[in-house]
């Protein structure tokens, strides 16, 4: 991306307009334009320079108006900012050039009562239906859990709720309910399928069942409370959280984090990309009925879960760091014991490889299923190894080096079948990619000491802080105006790209095959609802 | 003499159903990683269960969040008396990290009545089989 040459562009089709830019942190340009501005600005990013992922949409209160920003990234980040009237905010939605806002857009609707004009499905998204407070990221306003709100659910949430099969007998169409408990999905979300024969025409997608409001909650905590707090996002990715957090945060107070810090955030993340994997691997290979992959997957995490154990305490949340640096340390022999279990799980990883891409029915399960073009994935901004399976090479890990990557020798693995098959063969090779790597870092582990002294007071500013978790692109926005607490922190996490293309890839297809496309998909819920 | 047959096959195979009421996943992961091989609970009589129709246990794990407590209800409705009700995890006990979140009820104990409440964050998979052994014990 030539920033110099975008912002020109910008400068010549706007010329009645004040643009301004600000160079930002972490190498992220922000420009701030008018909010007629944005519509147009966004078709010129789209149609001169071909920049079309739009990570997400920021919206946040300002105290006389409300600000959006639209964080875009092309090799680095690009935001505009625009502001609206605090009574009665508007603006045209983007989802017509870029497919993949819809999500985004309903968010910040909800969640700061702003309406995107001409907006294809404006339902709310996380937010109970029967919500009647204030959007809960308005300042000031107390948003609270009103008991005697009479809950009005619409009627797909009836039917949802009800848990029974509907049949209209005149058009042979039946209505089947998936969720929010099915033996299908490990966590709460609700799919009303509509079918006809065996196929699958239609779909309605309901989440919010894990909604907890961590973005508010962080803004009523301190830094270092929010640590914790938003490695709670997910179980699963915990880690990748807060490295993304504390990267923010130390960014806006200019600390230096010492090497052998950045390189064990590197290494807990590399193991929780293996454990992420695995888990998904087995949760898939049960979904499509191969409950033998299940278990083995399953037993071989535990050596992962095990080394992550013993360097940080725990299995799952590993509260390994901190602001400035981590908190954990692994010493030589504890490295030498490491790699010798990576080596055993390596070992089981080959197996695996060679079951699933040998095994017949494994392939008559996956092949040809939840087709998603190169062109589906860039216009709904998919990211991760969804992107990657369709064609699309990106990775942060080599495109923005964060942590210890810069200095690693890191192979991206793509692939250009686009289909459930694909995505299951890709995720396997990056397990060992992910060794390869915890290998380099255990062997090059650099001395010095682990952490940073950090002053209390983070200094007013914002930052755009992005990292590649094990499905793909986290993205944070923090701001901070000075006081001990975060004025605002937005999460993105990158299942929420991949749940607004479940819709195309579910339609048309046999109901049989339904588990498998889901679960191809590596669903987080926690991680979305947030 | 039926009474004790009764007893016995309850204790011995206790059907459990997990639903996730608003967690983080953390401890629904080491819930399922109770069925595989490491911990295998299987051996000991129970079983992980798909319908609340089939279950004896309610395995519950988050915060209530605003939008499942009806579904959480409904489901302990489906589930065939005698049941019993497990919390899992700080949040569900309490609400734990999310307490006082605009979306959050609180526990578990806020909605349905708990017999076992099992804190950690996220809490370790021997713990889960303690409690559930605790809550056999409780049964007897």
């Amino acid at each position: 991306m030539n920033v110099d040459s975008i912002l020109g562009a910008l400068r010549e089709a706007f010329p009645a307009v004040t643009l301004e830019f600000q160079p930002g942190l972490l190498d992220e340009t922000f420009v701030v334009l008018s909010a007629d501005c944005v519509h147009p600005a966004v078709r010129l990013l789209i149609e001169r320079f071909d920049i079309r992922h739009l990570s997400t949409i920021t919206g946040q209160d300002r105290g006389s108006e409300i600000e959006l920003l639209y964080h875009f990234w092309d090799g680095r980040g690009l935001t505009l900012r625009t502001s609206l009237a605090r009574e009665d905010s508007h603006i045209a939605t983007v989802v017509d050039l870029i497919p993949g806002a819809a999500f985004y857009e309903r968010e910040v609707s909800e969640m700061l009562g702003v309406t995107f004009d001409g907006h294809p499905d404006p339902r709310r998204l996380l937010l109970p239906e029967d919500w009647s407070g204030e959007p809960p990221l308005r300042q000031g306003d107390s948003a609270q859990f009103a008991e005697q709100d009479v809950p009005s659910p619409s009627i797909g949430t009836a039917i949802a709720d009800s848990g029974h099969v509907v049949w209209a007998k005149d058009t042979g169409r039946m209505i089947i309910p998936i969720g929010p408990q099915h033996p299908l999905l490990k966590e709460p979300l609700s799919y009303l399928l509509t079918v006809e024969g065996e196929l699958v025409t239609d779909e309605s997608l309901r989440i919010g069942y894990v909604h907890r409001g961590i973005e508010r909650l962080c803004q009523q905590r301190s830094y270092v409370q929010n640590i914790y707090l938003l490695e709670r996002v997910c179980g699963i990715c915990s880690h990748i959280h807060t490295t993304t957090y504390c990267q923010g945060v130390e960014a806006l107070l200019g600390l230096e984090v010492p090497q052998r810090a950045l390189h064990l955030r590197t290494l807990l993340c590399e193991l929780e990309r293996i454990h992420s994997h695995l888990l998904w691997l087995g949760v898939f290979s049960e979904n499509i009925g191969f409950t033998t992959i299940f278990m083995y997957a399953w037993r071989d995490r535990e050596i992962t879960l095990d080394i992550m154990e013993e360097l940080s305490g725990g299995r799952v949340s590993h509260a390994a760091n901190v602001i400035g640096g981590v908190r954990t340390d692994v010493d030589k022999e504890q490295g030498h014991s490491i790699l010798g279990r990576l080596e055993d799980l390596e070992r089981q990883i080959e197996t695996f490889r060679d079951v699933i891409r040998h095994e017949r029915s494994f392939q008559m399960r996956t092949r040809e299923l939840g087709h998603l073009s190169f062109e589906q994935v860039r216009s709904h901004c998919v990211v991760g190894p969804m992107a990657r399976a369709s064609g699309v090479d990106v990775d942060l890990r080599r495109d923005a080096p964060y942590a210890a990557y810069d200095g690693l020798d890191l192979r991206v693995v793509t692939a250009g079948g686009g289909d459930v098959w694909t995505r299951t063969q890709m995720r396997v090779q990056e397990i060992f990619e992910s060794l390869h790597l915890c290998r380099q870092v255990l062997k090059e582990l650099p001395g010095g000491p682990l952490t940073v002294r950090a002053p209390r007071r983070v200094p007013a500013g914002e930052v755009v802080s992005r990292a590649e978790a094990p499905r793909g692109e986290l993205i944070y926005y923090i701001r901070s105006d000075g006081s001990e607490r975060p004025a605002r922190v937005k999460v993105r996490t990158p299942t929420m790209t991949a749940l607004i293309t479940l819709s195309e890839q579910l339609r048309g297809i046999n109901i049989a095959d339904v588990p498998a496309v889901i679960g191809g998909t590596d669903l987080c819920i926690a991680c979305v609802d947030r | 003499m039926w009474e004790s047959v009764v007893r016995w096959a309850r204790r011995k195979s206790p059907w459990v159903l997990h639903f996730n009421t608003g967690g983080c996943n953390g401890c629904d992961i080491e819930i399922l990683d109770l069925l595989t091989p490491r911990y295998d609970v299987e051996r000991l009589g129970i079983l992980k269960e798909a319908s609340p129709r089939h279950a004896d246990i309610l395995l519950c794990t988050g915060p209530v969040t605003r939008q499942s407590r009806d579904r959480l209800r409904r489901i302990y409705e489906q589930m065939p008396a005698p049941k019993w009700v497990m919390a899992i995890g700080s949040c569900g006990c309490s609400g734990g990290v999310f307490h006082g979140g605009y979306n959050v009820l609180g526990g578990i104990d806020q909605v349905l009545p708990v017999d076992i409440y099992v804190p950690g964050c996220p809490c370790r998979p021997e713990a889960i089989i303690a409690g559930i052994a605790q809550l056999l014990d409780m049964v007897e």
